[in-house]
């Protein structure tokens, strides 16, 4: 498979040279297109400051991110439309993801006004079907919907410039227990019609376990340990990812 | 009783603008006929508030100086909602250099009483309606500037801000579609205070005599006329302070029922 993102040695500090704290410390990892990569690690370990740098949303102490031959870490904000109609993020928390202040229909036609792509008019009708919503639901404001027809707003919106890429970042982890089986099973029908190449950031290992081929486990800014799910899984080398396992909790069936 | 506040002060505002309102098509007498005969005349049911030291009716003279506490009120904070408001935008929204020289330009400006800069304009334009919005405007920018800020850097860090960055919104697209809309109240109440001061400071700088020129009556001018007769009629001085009271009393109220109405956090719980 192609590949379409090399990260190298990525370090990202904040606060000052002398008193600052690593979020990132030094990562390399490739993506393939059409993988499906998890990253698990716990609050701190640096998975949502991964994420930022993976959508350029942020910019590397050094290091780089390169996308389909771009590096993406170091370029102006005018280079990057290109970029930003590939690669669509979706937050942790619906709730604080879409502006209140917005109807539906706007939120999710954004992407398509911001980075100008071409479209039909009923675009945003279209998706907000794929994602199971009434296309009524255009003409409403975030607030009328609950928390995960909230969620599936925000990936209607990710996915109206038909991206190449999703980067999820706790996809579900701000949802209930009995709507996060939905919106997983949502994203991996997606991934799977859409063919996309898709990236999930969690403390949950079941979500990635359901979602992913591929994972890393990140500690401190490090990745301590990767490879496929299953193995991951099966047989946990460090001691880190042992204490994650043990954490997955039972879902009720 | 937080919407009570707000109706209260909806109410007062509400008679200070169907005072000015009527003002324009009627008044019971004449507010700048002077009638020799009628000096300081008690209340009467041909005079509810009296006359005052010229014989001119007080409560004609009142309802036309709500028309020129309203103007002045309107004109200033507009002018300082104009400038103020996208400065404070600007400088939350793109942070660094430039957010460094607004506040420091507002701190300047805030250094400055609103009193002095309108003493300062009246001894270079002359004592005017104009000059005192101008001074008034001028000294409540700061205010908007650092509200608007505070309200944008807390938009900015809002995911909703994350999420339309990665869908390519930036500069004045996102200040018109994101940052503005969710800092509008805060501006709203702001205007509201802001108006409460603009009443005062009009009322004190014609006061001062460097207001709107006589024979226009407005209540800061109708105070001042009134000091000389503060031990021989004291309600002369009532009437134009309890005018000033209901506006100002009234603005504020307004303010704080718009900012508790509109409180998310507040909104959420009821």
């Amino acid at each position: 498979m192609a590949e379409l993102y090399r990260v190298e040695s990525l370090c990202r500090r904040f606060g000052g040279a002398a008193a600052g704290v690593d979020a990132l410390a030094g990562v390399d990892f490739q993506i393939a297109a059409g993988e499906r990569l998890g990253i698990v690690g716990e609050s701190g370990s640096g998975k949502t400051t991964l994420v930022r740098l993976l959508a350029a949303l942020d910019r590397p102490t050094s290091g780089r991110v390169v996308f389909d031959g771009m590096d993406t870490s170091n370029a102006p904000e005018s280079a990057l439309r290109r970029f930003r109609a590939r690669v669509q993020p979706v937050f942790q928390d619906p709730r604080s993801s879409l502006n209140p202040r917005m109807r539906v229909g706007d939120i999710v036609g954004e992407p398509l006004r911001s980075l100008r792509v071409a479209h039909t008019s009923g675009r945003v009708g279209e998706v907000l079907a794929d994602v199971g919503l009434e296309p009524e639901a255009g003409k409403r404001y975030p607030h009328e919907f609950s928390g995960g027809q909230r969620q599936r707003i925000a990936i209607a919106r990710a996915l109206a410039p038909e991206p190449q890429v999703l980067i999820a970042d706790e996809p579900v982890s701000a949802l209930d227990v009995l709507v996060r089986g939905q919106i997983v099973q949502l994203l991996a029908d997606l991934v799977a019609t859409r063919r996309l190449t898709l990236i999930v950031v969690s403390h949950d290992l079941s979500v990635v376990r359901d979602l992913c081929e591929r994972a890393m486990v990140l500690r401190q800014g490090k990745i301590v340990e990767r490879g496929p799910v299953g193995q991951l899984l099966a047989g946990p080398r460090s001691e880190y990812a042992r204490s994650l396992l043990a954490a997955i909790p039972e879902l009720p069936e | 009783m937080r919407k009570l506040q707000f109706y209260l002060g909806l109410a007062l505002v509400g008679l200070v603008v169907s005072a000015a309102l009527v003002s324009l098509v009627w008044t019971p007498y004449d507010p700048l006929q002077v009638v020799p005969a009628d000096r300081l005349l008690g209340p009467s049911p041909a005079h509810p508030f009296g006359t005052d030291g010229f014989g001119i009716d007080i409560a004609s003279r009142l309802l036309v100086g709500a028309r020129y506490c309203l103007l002045v009120g309107i004109v200033s904070v507009t002018l300082a909602a104009l400038v103020g408001v996208p400065l404070g935008i600007l400088a939350g929204q793109v942070g660094g250099w430039v957010s460094e020289v607004v506040m420091r330009l507002t701190d300047i400006v805030y250094a400055l009483p609103a009193l002095l800069l309108a003493i300062l304009l009246a001894a270079i334009f002359g004592g005017s309606t104009l000059t005192a919005m101008a001074a008034i405007g001028v000294a409540t920018v700061p205010a908007f500037a650092r509200t608007a800020r505070a309200g944008t850097l807390q938009v900015m860090a809002a995911d909703y801000v994350l999420a339309a960055r990665a869908c390519g919104t930036r500069g004045v697209a996102l200040a018109a579609r994101h940052i503005w809309p969710n800092i509008a109240a805060l501006a709203g109440v702001q205007a509201s205070i802001g108006f409460a001061m603009a009443i005062l400071a009009e009322a004190a700088l014609g006061y001062l005599g460097l207001g709107t020129p006589r024979p226009t009556p407005t209540w800061g001018t109708m105070l001042r006329d009134s000091q000389e007769f503060l031990f021989t009629a004291p309600l002369q001085a009532l009437w134009p302070g309890l005018a000033i009271a209901v506006a100002v009393l009234g603005f504020n109220l307004l303010g704080d029922g718009i900012r508790d109405l509109t409180d998310p956090r507040l909104r959420e719980a009821s």
